[in-house]
């Protein structure tokens, strides 16, 4: 009997090595433990979560950071608000990375330059404009420029900075997605599709830059309160405000610290809170790994993941169509039915009677 | 393969994880000796005869009781096997109820008459489809492309008796908006003013080459025709179609729109842009009664395709050769199948199918069947391509090997 029980332990924890082997993460980025004088390029850095990045690495990690971004004005608040004693650690220079490359080339050779000849250590795509409407109403104009600025700003800045990256034999890209481009979202049509398409570019970049010691990371913020995102709050349709309100608000510093930490670690991803992280799981789809938690949570959770986000993805839907289903609760004359789905994560759907522009309430029970 | 230990660095989240398995493992093991031992000692140990005998002198009533109004094992065992089932079954119901597909598409069955546009219609997939839309289903096609010769071949070939159901317009859909309105608009003129009722966004262009390699221009101009002609088209047809009251968008894409791979930098996002496009769109256009299709055809035999050949990087091709190809028929058969089906996603062979479900993330459902099969399948495809992959990266890695030998 004794004898039986070791045996199987001995045979359970041989098939677990196996197992464990044959779906061992593909590449093992190392951490990076020191940032001290690190050259990090930031896009997009004059305000929001840029700032915020550029604010973190240099105060409290002491790197060289440069900033591109496009208006001057804000540059120049941006460099006084992160150096008052004009230290020669940061660099703002403006330029539009969405123009040409030749620009963007020039900017990088500067900011080299100007950094004591460092090569880029860092590059973090973070320039991006966003904005909610429904597809009728977006002109084929807004479609190309948010293309633009979104997805080729961020290919330019990334062929300009890996020769210097390959150089130096090791690098770190940040891509900054969005939890809306995980999953697209009503009003949402040309802003999901170029963070879909940064997607696509960083899977099969990592798969050409795994041998060259140079890590993509993806971040899928949710809504952060940046001034980018006020502005976008004016004009949004009033579906996709009630969609984006199921998952919170985050502030610029909680979404830097992250984004720093998940670089240093090299991971592919990075997500925040339980509703990101389970976004993540489920959406997965055929990217790389980088720890065994991460195999065998997501072959683990994906299954149920996936019947939870059609409850979800109905409640979107039904936004429209207006059924009532089984789990609703209607709270007096507004009809409005929320579903708890895992401890944390609720989804608030409200049956909006768009026709008769009825006034709609409703309460996310806690 | 020494170099995988030599690597080696668990987290200290995945020690814990094989550490709690262990210990799981010990822990139970233990807790059926110590019960066995346990019991032992209370037997030795605490022996009071007194209440040993008023024990057992109840438990001989009421076994003698228990006996008499003994009910025959079987049928217990039955009832909590029909309590079990009834309870499971009740169970599938609900969720069924609960997740059930919240938009059901009619299905097209009859095409004939319907107006179709199909874009990059002049070779390979987008001629087939006009094919077998013209010859099986007798629709109205309008072909939409830029090269004018092969439009004309095209023409040639697809309406011998120049069939007034073929119309072929050259246009640039990447060009400017306005242009492909004014196409649109004479379509919809020339086939009795039909509005349209199917749009295929077929038109692509591809090339596989590692990412330096690949010029700035060269980005912008496939996204430029893959995605934005797409939209532009799609904008242009909106209209029409919500004047018919029903429509349905297909975009091409491929297995490239779902797992991102060597020397497909340009490509992959394009086909990714297009796939978060139909999501967001479709939650759009639901209530116009207008659905949306996104078709992942792996490698067709088509002349793109031996145009990319020629200059594939060898990394790419090791990595192509793992999955097979398809022809041209067999692909526009398929997508005129889902397009009638109103589904959203259209895949192809085993491959397919494990992909689909792998990469659905959050994309709508239209049939119970679709969400049972991903649901089961999803937890088991990680983990297969988790082990593709490695394949992949080994492929990449090797040659690198190779080039500095």
């Amino acid at each position: 009997m004794l004898l039986t029980i070791i045996l199987s332990c001995i045979g359970a924890l041989f098939v677990l090595t196996i197992l464990i082997y044959l779906y061992r993460p593909i590449y093992r980025p190392k951490y990076l433990d020191d940032l001290y004088d690190c050259h990090v390029i930031i896009t997009g850095g004059s305000s929001g979560i840029g700032k915020e990045l550029a604010r973190q690495l240099l105060h409290e990690h002491g790197a060289r950071v440069t900033i591109l971004a496009r208006n001057r004005e804000r540059l120049e608040e941006c460099r006084r608000d992160l150096t008052p004693n004009s230290s020669d650690r940061l660099l703002c220079l403006s330029v539009d990375i969405s123009q040409s490359y030749e620009q963007v080339d020039k900017a990088v050779q500067q900011s080299i330059r100007h950094h004591l000849d460092k090569p880029v250590d860092i590059l973090i795509n973070n320039a991006a404009i966003f904005f909610a409407r429904p597809f009728h109403q977006t002109k084929p104009e807004e479609f190309e420029e948010m293309m633009r600025i979104n997805y080729l700003g961020s290919i330019y800045c990334t062929q300009a900075c890996l020769p210097s990256m390959r150089r130096r034999g090791s690098g770190r890209i940040v891509l900054l997605s969005s939890q809306a481009g995980q999953l697209g979202v009503f009003g949402y049509t040309s802003y999901c599709s170029t963070k879909f398409a940064l997607r696509g570019l960083a899977e099969s970049l990592q798969m050409e830059l795994a041998r060259e010691n140079i890590y993509i990371t993806m971040v899928f913020p949710p809504d952060t309160d940046t001034p980018g995102f006020k502005e976008e709050n004016k004009s949004k349709p009033r579906e996709t405000q009630m969609i984006n309100e199921t998952s919170g608000v985050l502030t610029a510093d909680v979404v830097a610290k992250k984004i720093i930490r998940a670089t240093r670690q090299g991971s592919f991803t990075c997500s925040y809170g339980l509703n990101g992280a389970l976004l993540t799981c489920l959406t997965c789809g055929a990217q790389p790994v980088t720890t065994i938690s991460g195999i065998i949570g997501q072959s683990l959770f994906t299954n149920l993941l996936r019947l939870i986000m059609l409850r979800v993805i109905n409640s979107f839907y039904k936004l429209k169509v207006g059924v009532i289903s089984l789990l609703v609760f209607c709270y007096g004359s507004s009809n409005c039915s929320a579903t708890p789905l895992v401890p944390g994560v609720m989804v608030a759907c409200c049956e909006a009677d768009l026709c008769n522009n009825a006034n709609v309430n409703y309460q996310v029970p806690t | 393969r020494r170099d995988w230990m030599m690597n080696w660095q668990f987290n200290w989240f995945g020690w814990s994880f094989y550490l709690a398995i262990i210990a799981c493992i010990f822990h139970l093991a233990t807790a059926f000796f110590a019960g066995y031992q346990g019991m032992n000692k209370y037997l030795h140990d605490t022996f009071d005869y007194e209440k040993v005998n008023q024990e057992i002198d109840k438990r001989a009533t009421l076994r003698d009781s228990a006996l008499r109004n003994r009910t025959p094992p079987v049928e217990r065992i039955d009832m909590w096997l029909e309590f079990s089932i009834a309870i499971t079954v009740l169970i599938l119901l609900v969720l069924a109820y609960v997740l059930r597909p919240i938009y059901r598409p009619s299905c097209l069955s009859d095409l004939r008459d319907v107006h179709v546009v199909i874009t990059g219609g002049s070779s390979g997939i987008g001629k087939e489809l006009a094919k077998q839309l013209l010859n099986k289903h007798q629709a109205r096609v309008t072909i939409l492309a830029r090269n004018q010769k092969r439009l004309d071949e095209c023409r040639q070939d697809l309406a011998p008796d120049n069939n007034e159901r073929l119309l072929c317009l050259s246009v640039d859909i990447s060009g400017a908006y306005s242009a492909v309105q004014k196409a649109i608009e004479q379509a919809c003129q020339y086939h009795g003013n039909r509005p349209v009722s199917i749009l295929i966004n077929n038109a692509g262009v591809f090339f596989a080459r590692a990412f330096d390699e690949t010029t700035p221009e060269e980005f912008e101009q496939m996204i430029r025709i893959n995605y934005l002609g797409a939209v532009y088209c799609t904008k242009a047809c909106l209209p029409y179609m919500r004047q018919l009251g029903s429509g349905r968008i297909v975009l091409v894409s491929s297995q490239a729109g779902q797992l991102g791979v060597f020397g497909y930098t340009s490509y992959c996002a394009t086909k990714f842009a297009l796939k978060g496009f139909a999501e967001s769109l479709q939650m759009e256009l639901a209530r116009d009664n207008i659905y949306v299709t996104v078709a992942y055809p792996p490698d067709t035999d088509t002349p793109g395709l031996a145009q990319e050949n020629i200059s594939k990087p060898i990394e790419t091709q090791l990595i192509n050769e793992t999955s097979g190809m398809l022809s041209a028929e067999e692909v526009a058969q398929k997508i005129i199948t889902s397009t009638q089906k109103g589904s959203f996603s259209c895949w192809f062979g085993i491959n397919g199918f494990l992909l689909e479900s792998l990469t659905s993330g959050a994309q709508p459902i239209t049939s119970t069947l679709e969400l049972i099969a991903q649901t089961l399948t999803i937890g088991l495809a990680r983990m297969i391509i988790v082990g593709i992959l490695n394949t992949f990266y080994g492929i990449t890695k090797n040659k690198n090997l190779k080039k500095t030998k």
